[in-house]
């Protein structure tokens, strides 16, 4: 099984890796998969142990999950307040709304992600922790910076 | 890199990214758009503000952000101290959001609505 998924792995970063060389534009979504692909590829070869494994491949993908509203949340953020900005009759009070809502839904989104961490803590061992930190991957840090560049 | 991906979701948007940063959305200059050299003043004077507003908390929150990558880094993490880091850049984004506000108003009340219009109009694309 690990070894069929590796292969379906590696082919996802291959494609990724063949449509950045020809020069081809990379979708957001494209790379997010590709960073995605990584990082479960490398769940997969260094926690060897069935049940964890599954346990940190399910927080991955929720992960993934998570940047994918994150990153709407940001767009409807930003174009929410082109408009409310645009309005030239728009009172303080909208504002003040507007900044809370997106405050209140930063909030959900905190303890979310601390919960993530802690889970993904308790799931491995200390040298499995350290092997997954290290595996930095350009697509990785990609979706860092999609999701900072909106 | 998990650890900075968590700290981007903790954090609801990384570190350039601020909830009310107006100057994004400007279409003019103030120089362009406002005739009127004493209102041009005063209003060159708020978007300055504004800018030197949003850089000063933009390196804030990267500095939030290297403090929390650094405790999501570790296994063995202080939810303490991650709380505290939070209360610290919670707090600041209150602060920035305030100021923004009042600044977007003073802005506001220097412009006609017809310098509004050229200045942020055509920004609810």
């Amino acid at each position: 099984m690990n070894r069929i998924l590796m292969i379906v792995f590696s082919l996802v970063l291959l494609s990724f890796a063949v449509a950045c060389s020809s020069g081809e534009p990379v979708s957001r979504e494209d790379q997010q998969a590709a960073a995605f692909a990584d990082l479960r590829a490398a769940v997969t070869e260094t926690v060897t142990d069935d049940d964890r494994q599954n346990e940190v491949l399910t927080i991955i993908s929720s992960l993934a999950t998570d940047v994918d509203e994150l990153r709407e949340l940001l767009v409807r953020r930003r174009t929410e307040l082109r408009k409310l900005n645009a309005d030239y009759d728009a009172t303080r009070e909208e504002f003040l709304e507007f900044a809370n809502q997106m405050e209140s839904r930063i909030q959900n989104g905190r303890r979310q992600a601390l919960q993530q961490h802690l889970r993904l803590a308790a799931a491995m061992t200390a040298d499995e922790w350290a092997a997954i930190e290290k595996a930095q991957t350009r697509a990785m840090r990609s979706i860092a910076g999609s999701v900072q560049g909106i | 890199m998990i650890a900075a991906l968590i700290a981007i979701l903790f954090l609801g948007g990384g570190v350039d990214n601020s909830v009310l940063d107006y100057i994004a959305y400007m279409r003019g200059s103030v120089k362009e758009v406002v005739v009127d050299d004493e209102r041009q003043a005063d209003a060159r004077a708020t978007v300055q503000a504004m800018k030197k507003l949003t850089s000063a908390h933009t390196k804030g929150n990267q500095k939030a952000f290297k403090a929390l990558v650094a405790e999501m880094s570790a296994m063995e993490t202080d939810v303490e101290a991650v709380d505290d880091l939070w209360e610290e850049h919670f707090r600041a984004v209150e602060a920035y959001n305030e100021q923004m506000i009042d600044l977007r108003f003073e802005l506001r009340e220097t412009l006609t609505r017809e310098e509004w219009e050229q200045m942020f109009g055509g920004s609810n694309e």
